[in-house]
């Protein structure tokens, strides 16, 4: 997702090298990969907001601060929605694969200890348990602000 | 009564990447204190940029609009404005959408609330007032438009091809509507239209401006008695009038483009030296 082509995870050796195998170079990794969906995304928002409801805020002499937080804000929330939650998605995936690899402690490695290890039983509950989190975020957060962009969008 | 609004000398370039394009060019008449005035005129010649300046939302590149004998420098609160494509917030309700003006201007909830209620009944959205935009019909949301451009209490209403995006049945009874709160609130309404019935109907003076850069070809008063019948005789001729005039002008645009073209035939043909029996002699 990085510049469009380049897969984020392919920085991962060089983050490993400067920031050592840890959370500073996962959480780095995470950001990188989570920093594009929601960039581009708010950028297609912005774009299409009507040039109409800027001459709306005009007219009724919204102030700058107002205009950010009544008009453009909420006309780039439902782009906005999905940006986040493909960042999420995304995240999900980076930070197991980065668990795995570089043996940070984590709910990754377990998955991969319980599994090499043949305790198959333990590494499907985990992964079931990562499941249901993402389920229970997806529904709890995700779809409460999209329930209202739907609304009126 | 007297002079509300004057627009003097005002001219518009617009700086393009390759050359000026001339939008206005010395457009000057006045309007008076409630007044209702509709500036018809080719598609393409600037209308909406000369309401626009009015607005405050563009700025002349020469001379002046001036409101209350003041010079228009930006959006001001006694002007208000009602919008081609309706311009409400999809997110918000109708009364939100109402409010929103009064919000701008900091007016405690409550109180803004009860205004912007007696001006939804006013257009006839009382039920409405917690419906989205998307749950409207394009003439109810125009009408939400109107209600918010009133809650502030402007002495100048801006309508910008106000019932252009409507359906036709719809749009009519609106007209009517706007005329009766024209005659009412005694406000000074501006109408930019491509309709010339329509701008006949509403308008105490049509301003017929010229093709690009538009200046002022000729401006009609309208002395009907309203509400106004548009099978009326002095309307059909005052249509006719105007119309005619529209024609005139169009055509004179199509033959000075002709003519535009054929004199870069002939630097083209100069160019290649090409001597040609049946060119016209230079």
């Amino acid at each position: 997702m990085l510049f469009g082509a380049l897969p984020d995870l392919s920085l991962l050796p060089l983050l490993v090298l400067w920031f050592g195998p840890g959370s500073v170079a996962a959480v780095i990794m995470a950001s990188l990969a989570a920093f594009f969906p929601i960039f581009f995304t708010i950028r297609e928002g912005t774009k299409n907001i009507p040039r109409e409801l800027y001459d709306v805020t005009t007219v009724f002499k919204s102030d700058r601060f107002s205009t950010f937080t009544k008009m453009v804000l909420p006309a780039i929330s439902p782009h906005m929605f999905s940006g986040l939650r493909l960042a999420y998605d995304f995240d999900w995936e980076i930070i197991i694969a980065i668990e795995i690899a570089t043996r940070v402690a984590g709910i990754g490695s377990f998955i991969e200890g319980t599994v090499t290890a043949g305790s198959l039983e333990s590494g499907f509950a985990a992964i079931l348990a990562i499941a249901l989190l993402a389920v229970v975020v997806d529904r709890a957060f995700f779809g409460t602000l999209e329930s209202w962009a739907r609304k009126w969008a | 009564m007297g002079t509300h609004v004057e627009l003097d000398n005002v001219t518009k370039f617009y700086e393009g990447q390759e050359k000026q394009l001339h939008a206005l060019h010395e457009v000057s008449f006045n309007i008076e204190r409630g007044e209702f005035v509709s500036i018809v005129g080719p598609s393409g010649c600037g209308k909406s940029t000369l309401l626009k300046i009015m607005a405050g939302l563009d700025t002349p590149s020469s001379g002046e609009v001036r409101f209350q004998g003041g010079t228009v420098r930006g959006p001001h609160s006694k002007i208000s404005m009602v919008f081609q494509a309706f311009g409400l917030f999809p997110w918000r309700t109708v009364l939100e959408n109402v409010e929103y003006g009064l919000e701008m201007r900091k007016v405690p909830k409550a109180e803004r609330r009860e205004i912007s209620r007696q001006y939804l009944e006013m257009v006839g959205l009382g039920g409405y007032e917690h419906m989205y935009p998307k749950q409207l019909s394009g003439g109810m949301k125009q009408r939400a438009g109107i209600a918010r451009a009133l809650t502030v209490e402007p002495e100048v209403v801006l309508m910008d091809e106000a019932f252009s995006a409507i359906d036709e049945v719809t749009a009519d009874v609106l007209r009517e509507e706007v005329s009766e709160i024209h005659k009412e609130t005694g406000k000074t309404f501006v109408l930019v239209t491509h309709n010339l019935a329509e701008a006949i109907e509403l308008a105490d003076k049509v301003v017929v401006l010229s093709s690009r850069p538009a200046k002022v070809k000729k401006i009609f008063p309208v002395e009907i008695e309203r509400p106004r019948d548009r099978s009326h005789s002095v309307f059909i001729h005052l249509h006719k009038d105007i119309l005619q005039l529209l024609k005139e002008e169009l055509e004179s645009t199509i033959m000075r483009h002709r003519l535009k073209g054929i004199k870069e035939l002939h630097t083209l043909h100069d160019m290649e030296g090409s001597e040609r029996a049946d060119a016209p002699p230079k």
